[in-house]
């Protein structure tokens, strides 16, 4: 039954992207905008093709992805360390749900003229921006989280004759997951979006550069098969974190466990 | 011969909008060692809120209460709690999880092997056999009761706390899962504190039967049931039994 939904929905998907692909195709035939500005789909695929092969893009891309995870792990740490002392101290509570109101509603982009100012262009600039995307809606969640524990499941655990390290460790982690994976999620989905906004203005200042240097090349050269190439890129990677990853990791848990929020 | 469990006078409120609301006033009684006991009472009578202090989940503001002899502080694996939520059960883990989790965070010296075997000698008892890894939200309400039971026992308890574990069951589960429980008493040897509101229940479970009346907030009656088991609802003792309770609570 699950089974054939998701075909469908796959089918479904493949169908319009195979119309949307067509009225591209017709567009670019007629010659109404210029076929430099406008490339014909074979063109397009060509010149994707020939960046996958002379491993460019491969790069770029591997490199975008390593500074997000980088990013990411540092921030689910500070995120961590944040929401657990918030729920230990009263004090540090206020401080932490003060840091994010201000925090919070800020782009990581509009920081990137004082990050570059404060640490100049490269990498550590970056995965800076990127924390600063991932730490808050993460905090928030992981907060979100704890509190919305049943106050039976810590009865359960002192009941049971745990100390609190095991309390938090085997029930109030677990039972926070939902929070967790929904705070990963928009924790991801603007790392993601910073990383390629800040690529773009710091270049490839020490190293290979990202995607978001790749596209701002290829916009450079007047290369539109290689620009679009590199958005191609960018909507597939975006599309398998958000619709595969961590679909089927809902699947496998808390949507098993009928925990979803 | 020493009690089990003794409660000495022991009072307690909550403030509610900065006033003091009273909801156990000056409450005494004892548990032998295997009685079954029910603490009856209409909502709002503070019956469990009496069962949460035997726990050890919350202070009490004046009296005692003694467990073997030793002053209740906070909570012990040898008084396990069951509770009326069906959220008791920890949706992440399967049904032998469930039931294996007070075993495996506590380490006893056994392998997981003879803990497992345990965990399905506890499933059988309250009649899960084959459900074993079912999670939580594929099985019914009743089925989740007798799954925390099965993890309140697997403890060993000395005592057993029941806050009206099965007063959100409809009427047919809830009669299964009674017989169930006596069934249990004939197994296992857990002293067992039972609250309800279900006067029926009461009767047909217990030994002994404690009133708590709402607007005094403390005991109104101890009734001693020795009706012969096993029960029958339909005889004419048991509804006397039953009408007799009724009498004492209603206000």
């Amino acid at each position: 039954m699950t089974n054939k939904f998701m075909d469908n929905k796959f089918i479904i998907r493949l169908f319009w992207i195979v119309i949307l692909g067509i009225i591209w195709q017709v567009i670019a035939l007629s010659e109404v905008f210029n076929l430099t500005s406008f490339p014909r789909i074979e063109t397009l695929l060509a010149s994707l093709i020939k960046d996958i092969l002379n491993g460019d893009i491969i790069i770029q891309t591997l490199y975008s992805l390593s500074l997000i995870f980088k990013g990411l792990m540092l921030g689910l740490i500070i995120s961590i360390i944040l929401s657990g002392i918030s729920m230990i101290s009263k004090v540090f509570e206020g401080f932490v749900d003060t840091v994010i109101a201000i925090a919070h509603p800020l782009p990581g982009i509009a920081l990137l003229p004082l990050v570059i100012l404060w640490m100049g262009i490269g990498e550590r600039a970056i995965i800076f921006i990127i924390v600063h995307s991932v730490v808050w809606p993460l905090t928030l969640n992981l907060l979100a989280g704890f509190r919305a524990i049943p106050n039976i499941y810590k009865q359960i655990g002192k009941n049971y004759g745990l100390n609190s390290l095991k309390i938090i460790r085997y029930i109030l982690v677990p039972a926070s997951l939902p929070y967790f994976i929904t705070g990963l999620k928009i924790g991801w989905a603007r790392a993601w979006r910073a990383v390629i906004s800040a690529e773009m203005v710091f270049g490839a200042a020490g190293s290979a550069g990202g995607l978001g240097w790749f596209i701002f090349k290829k916009r450079v050269f007047m290369d539109t098969s290689g620009l679009f190439g590199g958005l191609i890129v960018i909507i597939l990677i975006g599309i398998m974190i958000e619709d595969l990853f961590f679909d089927k990791f809902e699947k496998m848990t808390i949507k098993k466990w009928g925990m979803s929020i | 011969m020493r009690c089990l469990l003794e409660i000495k006078e022991v009072s307690k409120s909550f403030k509610k909008d900065k006033r003091k609301v009273k909801v156990l006033n000056d409450v005494s009684f004892s548990v032998k060692k295997r009685e079954f006991v029910s603490v009856v009472g209409p909502s709002g009578c503070g019956k469990s809120t009496l069962l949460s202090l035997i726990a050890g989940f919350d202070e009490y503001d004046e009296g005692n209460i003694y467990f073997k002899g030793e002053k209740v502080i906070a909570p012990s694996p040898e008084r396990v709690m069951v509770f009326q939520d069906f959220n008791q059960l920890f949706p992440w883990k399967t049904v032998i999880e469930n039931v294996l989790f007070p075993l495996n965070v506590n380490k006893k010296e056994t392998t997981l092997n003879e803990r497992k075997d345990l965990a399905k000698k506890y499933l059988k008892m309250v009649k899960l056999e084959g459900y074993e890894d079912y999670y939580p939200n594929e099985i019914s309400g009743g089925m989740k009761q007798r799954t925390a039971i099965a993890r309140a026992l697997i403890m060993k308890p000395e005592i057993l706390l029941m806050d009206e574990p099965f007063g959100s069951l409809d009427a047919q589960t809830r009669m299964q899962l009674q017989t169930t429980l006596i069934e249990l008493l004939e197994e296992i040897e857990t002293t067992i504190v039972f609250v309800t509101h279900d006067i029926e229940e009461a009767v047909v479970l217990s030994d002994r039967i404690i009133a708590l009346g709402k607007s005094s907030n403390s005991i109104k009656d101890v009734m001693v049931n020795n009706l012969d088991r096993p029960r029958d609802r339909l005889s004419n003792k048991f509804i006397e039994k039953v009408k007799k309770v009724y009498d004492k609570i209603k206000e």
